[in-house]
Order: C-alpha cells, then structure tokens, then sequence
C-alpha cells in the first residue's frame, strides 16, 4: 500500500537523522552533559557532580509563575531542605541579553542574597545552550539528576499550575517527591509532568 | 459535543462549577457590581444570549486583549495558563463549561501558545434546571483569572457580575452579545465528520498523523488536547495527501510513553476546526 511505503520511508528517515535535541532530556536516558559558568564566575560541568543528586531550576525573576514559587518562600525552602541533604542545586538563567529575567553577575548575586535563596550555584547561560540542550520551555522547569547522571525527573515544580501564591498550600511538589523516592531506592512515581510557568526568553 | 476531556479541562470545568459562598455582606444591602473589569493590557466583560434565564443559556467572557498580548486556550502549549471562572449562580442555574473557539498557534521566541489575540468571547454552557423557579431579581457572579502574554507575562483578576433583570440599556445590548457568543461557538471545533478517519503512526521522536478526509487538504495545524505528548514549539510537517492530510508531530520530551489516541483539534484552511482522535499505531 502506498501509505505503508511513504511512512517505512519516513521511519527510516528518523533512524538515519541524529537525535534532536527536544529529545534528549528523556527521562531515564543520561542527563545532557553541559558546561557552565555561575554567578561567582566559576565553572561547573554536570559531570563534576558524579555521585550527588543534582536538580535544575529554571529562572526569571520578573515571571509571575516564578514570583509565586519566590514571594511565597517555596522556592528558598526547597533550596534549603535539599541542598542541607547533599544535594546540588543549580538555578538556571537562560534569558538573553535585554530580556526579562537577564541578569549579569552582581545583579545576580544581590538579588538572590534579597531573596534568601540557597542554591549552590546560580548558572547564567544568556547563549541559552543548556536551556535548549534541556528542552527547557518554562520558569520555572524542573529536573532531577540521579548520582549515576541519570535523568529522572523533568517538569514542572508541582500540581498546581497557576501564579497564584494562595494555590502553594495545598500543592504537591514533584521535585521533593522525586528526590524523597529517588534517595529511598524507589522508582520516581511522577517521572514527567507538563512544566509550567512563562515562556524561556532565549536568544533567537 | 465533548466526547473526553484532557484533566487540566476536567479540573477547570470542576473549578467553573463550584459555587461561591457569598461574601459577609451581612445585614447591608448587596452593592450592585460590575459587569466589567480589568487588568494590565486586558479588558474582560461578562454577556449573555438573553435577557432571560432558559434552556440553550449561554453566558460570555469577553476578552479585549492590546495588541501583541494573547490569553491561553485550554490547553496553554509550551508555557501559560487558560482563564479560570468561578460562578456563583441562583439555586437551579449552573456553569457547565467553556466551549472553547479554535485557537491560534502564537509563536514567542521560538516558543509556542495555543490562545487568541485582540477580541475573543469564551462562550459559557449554563445548565438551567427545568423544576426551579428562577426568581426575577437575582444576580450571575464570575471571579476570574487569567494569564496574559506577550514577550512578558501579567495575572489578572476580575469579579464580574450580571444582573437580571437587565437594565434598559443592556438590553439593547442584547443583540450584540448574542451575535458575539453565536460567532464564537461557530468556531469551536465540532466532532470529525464518521466518515474521516484519523490515525498516528510512532516513531522514535516523531507521530505521524494522517486524517483522511475524503479531499485534498493542502494545509492543517493540530492542537493537541492532552498535554505533553507533542512537543508544541517543534514546526508541524504538513503534507497534503490526495485524500487528506499527513502532519509530523515530534513527541514531547515530557512523554514517557506513547500514548493509545492522540487527541486533538485539526484547524483546516477556511476556520474550519473539528476535534479527532487518532489512534496511535
């Protein structure tokens, strides 16, 4: 049947092309390899946290989705509670330069030290190279890496997908879930979720 | 007309049938509102088909957007959210639902919503109970909320409030609202003629999605119902097939795995949209 010979053909086609980047932050595949460069200035490669659960938070601080997570101190304790537990926490910037959510170096490191937040390091990545070798499409999105950099986690923070502070109560976090099953031996319950929150503004 | 819905459409729809406890006006009589709101680059209004409660009722939410600025249909796409609306309705009278007009694909620095630009009125299905009473004076509430986008992204928040009966001047407005939620409804997606037939095929990354309709269609852009199972910012590959239409659709990275149906909104040239379910094979 025609049909049949047009889609073995386009199969094919999929076979022969390399795996695009969309799909390569699946979970249960390795987590993309990046390299970046933190707030301090210090660089970090996903490789150097062998051994150490590592998450990705995506950011913008001008996005109401990631107000509500910030302005309602959900984001800080999340930061705090986990990384006292050994693990690697990195917030990403992915906004280009001039956009909302741009920030350089001091900027960064003011407005996080006013926000109380605790990540071990803040990765500014203006290029957007991390954020699209992730798939990344929101702030915040959220990642979970295992110690054997494995992904095992990605989407969004948790249930409730609105801006709205007063829906943080009676949310379920996926993150928390994710490491809480993950570091018990357990298989992550939750692997994906639709991320949700405000567009990445990337470099075109 | 709504044969399933996505979850994030069920908890909306649950969301548009609670009811609200009224406030603690207490013993002051009830200060009449406001029929419309808004909030940064948005204007919303409420409307209604009719002067009188009844069967077929249709209420609307209006939505005046600035230029450039865009609200979420259902399902948001990448990023965003859909309008919410809590109702407060006499006893007898109940929302029940959205009907959702097909939306348009917003590209935003190479991120894609599914939403709607410069004028739209989500029309509202309003159950009306055929044993109550409705009694003349009673008032209809929404409290809404909603996302708005451009390059930047600002909530927004309105409580709105219809009164009955309408004063004189709203019901010379009447008219207008009635062919306004009539124009919305025209574009909501109805079901795929029996006769189409819908399948996807899966690969590693790609569903292939052929819709036979009977006609060469040169173009068609898919919406999908259920969230992240199509990656929505990847370009949709469209080939015209001499009876139908074949569309690539690459797989979200949040898809563990593949799902039994894709179901979504096929838009065709001409502002014809219908809903289809294509098993995946």
């Amino acid at each position: 049947m025609k049909n049949t010979t047009i889609v073995a053909a386009a199969l094919a086609l999929a076979v022969a092309v390399a795996p695009v980047p969309t799909h390569a932050s699946k979970v249960g595949a390795p987590a993309p390899a990046f390299k970046g460069t933190d707030s301090k200035g210090k660089v970090h490669n996903l490789a150097d946290f062998k051994g150490k659960w590592v998450v990705l938070e995506w950011h913008n601080e001008g996005c109401p989705y990631v107000r509500k997570h910030y302005g309602g101190n959900n984001m800080q304790k999340l930061q705090q509670e986990w990384t006292a537990r050994g693990v690697v926490w990195l917030t990403v910037i992915s906004s280009t330069t001039g956009q909302q959510g741009y920030m350089e170096p001091a900027q960064a490191n003011a407005y996080f030290a006013k926000q109380k937040a605790a990540p071990s390091a803040i990765l500014l990545d203006p290029t957007g190279e991390i954020g699209r070798l992730y798939d990344a499409k929101t702030t915040p999105h959220m990642f979970v890496i295992d110690p054997n950099g494995m992904l095992v986690y990605n989407g969004a923070i948790d249930d409730k997908p609105t801006s709205d502070q007063a829906d943080l109560a009676a949310a379920s976090n996926f993150v928390s879930a994710a490491l809480s099953e993950g570091m018990a031996g357990k298989a992550v319950t939750t692997a994906t979720s639709r991320p949700y929150g405000c567009g990445i503004k990337y470099a075109r | 007309m709504m044969p399933s819905f996505s979850l994030r459409a069920a908890l909306i729809c649950a969301a548009a049938t609670l009811a609200l406890v009224p406030g603690s006006a207490g013993a002051q009589a009830p200060v009449p509102g406001s029929r419309t709101g808004q909030g940064p680059h948005v204007r919303v209004e409420l409307i209604a088909d009719r002067a009188a409660p009844g069967p077929g009722m249709r209420l609307g939410l209006k939505f005046d957007l600035d230029p450039q600025w865009h609200i979420y249909w259902q399902n948001p796409g990448d990023s965003g959210g859909p309008p919410q609306a809590m109702w407060t309705f006499p006893p007898g009278m109940m929302a029940a639902g959205i009907e959702w007009p097909a939306p348009e694909r917003i590209d935003i620095g190479g991120l894609v919503n599914y939403g709607y630009h410069g004028t739209v009125v989500l029309p509202v299905v309003v159950a009306v109970a055929a044993d109550v009473r409705i009694p003349q004076e009673f008032a209809i509430r929404a409290s809404v909320r909603w996302m708005a986008c451009a390059n930047l992204c600002v909530p927004g928040k309105a409580d709105l409030e219809l009164q009955f009966p309408l004063t004189d001047s709203e019901r010379g407005q009447v008219g207008g609202w009635k062919a306004a939620i009539d124009s919305a409804r025209a574009r909501v997606p109805t079901p795929a003629p029996a006769s189409w037939k819908a399948s996807a095929r899966s690969t590693s990354d790609t569903f292939i999605v052929d819709v036979l309709t009977g006609l060469r269609e040169e173009d068609a852009v898919f919406f999908p119902l259920e969230l992240s199972q199509v990656n929505d910012s990847a370009e949709q590959a469209v080939t015209a097939l001499a009876d139908g239409v074949r569309l690539g659709l690459r797989k979200s990275s949040q898809l563990a795995k593949d799902p039994s149906v894709l179901h979504g909104v096929l838009s065709l040239p001409g502002g014809r949209a219908y809903t289809i379910e294509a098993p995946v094979r």
